[in-house]
């Protein structure tokens, strides 16, 4: 290096190092930066370019040329453009895709700025400034337009550059300092423009005193403030300042870099309004009240008017409005309720929701309100409202413009751009998912409202109880308020108290409740049980429950689910009911008694035994009177089981004892042979009374469905724990699809000639109830033509 | 000929045990209203007495403590007659000699009479 070069370096250097400007930068930027010679020898290097552009130290760079840095295959796409500022041109934001040496088959993107550095007459430093972009290269790559992508890369660069000498008060300002705040163009005046005249009015009083204060205080400044362009487009920058004294302290020369944050700036606004209005916008119930909140927000971050407007028939009802000044929303909303928007009336929410595009409206100038054909009326109230940029996006929910959301930049005097319609975008989804959120959170709530005053009037008690498992207790987990009104104890008691509702049936009631809601759980059927439910009172009332079991989805059973109802009413009615048949069937034996004395009186006269004829016919009577007995009594039984009335006398008693007695009874009046097995004496617990009427039954019946048999074998064995009697006959069978259905009321077995054998089919129902009650078993094996047996197993009592 | 006195309010049991009394040589001899029942049997001397248990108005059991309450009827066998299931149960509990189901058979009948007279 010869001493020439040598010098020019050294005074490149110091120019450098004196300067506040390139060594703050350097030192603290988050930018890359770098100064090389005429040989492409780093000279000076940000921390940044050194660590997060080339991985590598500070001290690795400095003496190295580029490509020893960067490597020979990146080094040729950086060359001609650092050839071409070695003569002296100045290279701005020039994009270049790199492979770095770390991670290496990942293309880099950078911007590069070169310049000759000033105060260099022959420009053999070459000062830089590279930027990495790739992570918004590629995020952007997928998004955005080419022109939105060269846009970026306008803004991306340029630092704006001043040097502001107060004594003569002149300004010297880079050439991104002029693009920056367009100082080209001179005021209507002519005059040269200062960038403090583009700052906005909103923030230039601050700014002004901010630079007096720093400057007496000895301080350096840096400061965000709004600049408004010629176009009267908005820009956020970003100023720091340094001041140079004289020998007396006066300030003579403020050193300075602008740059532009309006991206930043938006972005953090929309950001903020973003994350803000998130946290807003979950369905709620007053959802009028969340749009408001939300319309605020914006005002308070990216609008000066924000407004929700939803379409209710033809009409947009708006439910949301801000501004900053209550006066003007005032304002506002007085024009809307004067000048309602419909269908037909507005323009831009019309467009909007028919349209479901966005209306944008960069510009809202004269021109524009001329086109418009505006009333003289409305031109004032747009005038008032200062509207002067706006986007209109239209709020679907399931493909169809429901409404729209406003978003207007009045006395801020800034303009939307394309890249602001992307972030409403976003909003304008939420706010549309929001709203239809909502819409359906509100229509369930209304659904289950109505549910629940359906409930509420339903004059039955609904319910659903949980538990742990079925030995566990349960508990209500829903009830209707009916149930205060039947019983009188509050709701919370019932949703309170564990197993409240069982501990309030009266205690005969209770084993048949349990048995009924045990068979629920284990056969998953439906239940339905009767019993007393003890009023607050103290009294009790009839109540019949229907309920299903819940299942969760291992099927197992988690709960029951269910309706009780008060039947009390119906009870009574139904024990009028009963009465009436017990003193029916008591009037009818009566004349029943009578008749049979009569005709067996009848039957021992001389003159009618003479007559064969004559004593067939009085013999028929007598059984025909004998089967209006037996009718008799079965309707009584009848009435008594329904009633749960059906009470039973126990006693030990022997099985075969009884049998014999009631086969002695039996025998004479049938003309089948009765043939009775039997092995050990068995004893059982039971009523002898009812057991002997169910055997009778039986027996009957056996001869009664074997016409032209000639015998009936009754059989009793026991067992280790049970005593069984069969009772067979060979007579017509039964088929099977009526084995469980003859045990039901009122069912009968036809032949096949359909000839219909007597009695109403009472007599089997009961004797199942009878012995249902002594806790044994009744049923039936039969083929059809092959006889029918009938069993009957009853829990053996041991012993003598 | 013996005689036998039958209260009960239904004219047709009556005459129905009338016929069939006849048949063993009893007089039957009928009573329906409660205040001739003393009268009656002062006047026929029964040698048996058949007791409805519920008489419309009064209840068999009172009329039964009202027979025996008078010296001369205190051995007289009554035989309680009803139609209700427990009329059994009740003839143990009170002051008589018999019960007899309704409807009954003349078998029935016949072997009572014999079981109440011979006692």
């Amino acid at each position: 290096m010869t001493s020439g070069k040598q010098k020019n370096i050294e005074e490149s250097l110091r120019w450098a190092a004196n300067s506040f400007l390139l060594e703050s930068l350097f030192e603290q930027s988050p930018l890359g930066l770098f100064v090389v010679d005429e040989k492409f020898r780093f000279v000076k290097v940000s921390k940044y370019f050194a660590h997060n552009i080339n991985d590598q130290s500070v001290e690795a760079h400095l003496g190295k040329t580029i490509r020893q840095v960067v490597g020979p295959q990146q080094w040729p796409k950086l060359k001609p453009f650092f050839q071409r500022a070695l003569v002296g041109e100045y290279i701005h934001d020039v994009h270049v895709t790199m492979n770095r040496r770390k991670d290496s088959h990942r293309e880099r993107h950078y911007l590069v700025t070169l310049y000759p550095l000033p105060k260099i007459e022959q420009g053999k430093l070459i000062g830089g400034l590279i930027q990495e972009i790739t992570r918004q290269y590629e995020a952007e790559e997928e998004v955005l337009t080419y022109q939105n992508r060269l846009e970026m890369a306008q803004n991306a660069g340029g630092i704006g550059v001043f040097d502001w000498d107060f004594e003569t008060n002149e300004v010297w300002s880079s050439p991104e300092e002029v693009a920056l705040f367009e100082l080209n163009e001179r005021d209507p005046s002519g005059r040269e423009v200062h960038w403090l005249d583009r700052i906005h009015p909103q923030d230039k009083d601050r700014i002004l005193s901010l630079i007096e204060e720093s400057s007496e205080k000895h301080q350096n400044f840096d400061t965000e403030f709004r600049i408004i362009l010629p176009d009267s487009q908005l820009r956020w920058i970003r100023g720091r300042g340094r001041f140079f004294y004289n020998e007396e302290g006066e300030a003579v020369q403020l050193l300075g870099v602008n740059y532009d944050i309006t991206k930043r700036k938006k972005e953090e606004l929309f950001l903020k309004f973003k994350s803000e209005a998130s946290r807003l916008l979950i369905p709620s119930t007053d959802y009028q009240k969340t749009l408001q909140q939300m319309c605020e927000l914006a005002v308070k971050f990216v609008a000066d008017w924000c407004s929700v407007d939803i379409l209710e028939g033809e009409t947009f009802q708006q439910l949301a409005l801000a501004h900053k000044d209550p006066e003007m929303v005032e304002y506002a909303k007085k024009i809307r309720s004067k000048m309602p928007a419909t269908l037909q009336t507005s323009r831009g929410l019309a467009q909007v929701v028919k349209t479901q595009k966005p209306l944008f409206i960069s510009e809202v100038t004269s021109d524009l309100l001329d086109q418009e054909n505006l009333s003289p009326e409305q031109r004032r109230i747009a005038k008032k409202l200062k509207l002067n940029s706006v986007i209109i996006y239209p709020l679907c929910v399931q493909q169809k413009a429901v409404g729209a959301i406003t978003f207007v930049l009045a006395e801020s005097e800034g303009h939307y751009s394309e890249d602001d319609l992307e972030w409403i975008r976003q909003l304008s989804l939420r706010v549309s998912l929001f709203v239809e959120n909502t819409q359906l959170y509100d229509e369930i709530r209304k659904e289950r409202q109505r549910l629940f005053r359906l409930f509420e009037n339903v004059p039955c008690v609904v319910f659903e109880s949980h538990f742990q498992s079925p030995n566990q207790p349960s508990r209500i987990t829903f009830m209707n308020v009916y149930v205060q009104e039947l019983l009188g104890y509050p709701l919370e008691t019932w949703m309170n108290k564990e197993e409240f509702a069982q501990s309030i049936i009266h205690p005969e009631d209770v084993k048949r409740f349990e048995t009924e809601r045990q068979k629920v759980i284990r056969e998953r059927t439906p239940g339905l049980v009767r019993f007393r439910w003890r009023k607050k009172d103290g009294k009790y009332i009839w109540v019949e429950s229907r309920f299903l079991p819940i299942l969760d989805k291992h099927d197992e059973v988690v709960g029951f689910r269910g309706v009780v109802t008060d039947i009390s009413e119906r009870m009574k009615l139904e024990q009028r009911k009963d009465e009436f048949i017990a003193t029916a069937s008591h009037e009818l034996k009566t004349p029943l008694t009578s008749l049979k004395v009569f005709t067996q009186v009848l039957k021992t006269h001389k003159s009618i035994q003479a007559s064969s004829k004559v004593s067939q016919y009085l013999n028929r009577m007598e059984s025909e009177v004998d089967r209006l007995t037996e009718l008799v009594y079965e309707l009584l039984d009848l009435s008594k089981i329904q009633r749960g009335q059906l009470a039973l006398n126990k006693e030990k008693l022997s099985l075969n004892e009884l049998l014999a007695e009631v086969i002695q009874t039996i025998q004479p009046t049938i003309q089948h042979q009765i043939i009775f097995k039997s092995s050990k004496e068995s004893y059982v617990h039971a009523d002898r009374l009812r057991l002997s009427q169910v055997f009778s039954n039986l027996i009957s019946n056996a001869a009664k469905y074997s016409p032209d048999a000639s015998e009936i074998i009754i059989q009793l064995r026991q067992e280790d724990k049970k005593v069984t009697v069969s009772i067979q006959d060979f007579g017509i069978g039964i088929a099977p699809e009526y084995q469980t259905q003859i045990f039901q009321r009122f069912y009968r077995v036809f032949d096949e000639k359909d000839q219909t054998f007597p009695g109403l089919g009472m007599g089997l129902f009961i004797s199942k109830t009878i012995i249902n009650q002594h806790n044994g078993q009744i049923w039936v094996k039969s083929k059809p033509q092959n006889g029918s047996t009938f069993f009957v197993s009853l829990p053996r009592r041991k012993g003598v | 000929m013996k005689k036998a006195v039958i209260i009960d309010d239904d004219l047709g049991v009556i005459e129905a045990l009338q016929a069939a009394l006849e048949l063993w040589d009893f007089e039957g001899v009928g009573v329906r209203e409660n205040k001739k029942i003393l009268s009656t049997l002062r006047e026929v001397q029964p040698q048996l007495i058949f007791l409805d248990l519920l008489l419309s108005g009064t209840d068999g059991q009172e009329v039964s403590r009202l027979i025996r309450s008078e010296k001369e009827f205190t051995r007289i066998p009554i035989i309680l007659m009803s139609a209700h299931p427990r009329g059994k149960d009740i003839s143990t509990k009170i002051d008589v000699n018999g019960f007899l189901p309704k409807p009954f058979s003349l078998d029935v009948l016949q072997h009572l009479i014999r079981t109440v007279s011979s006692h």
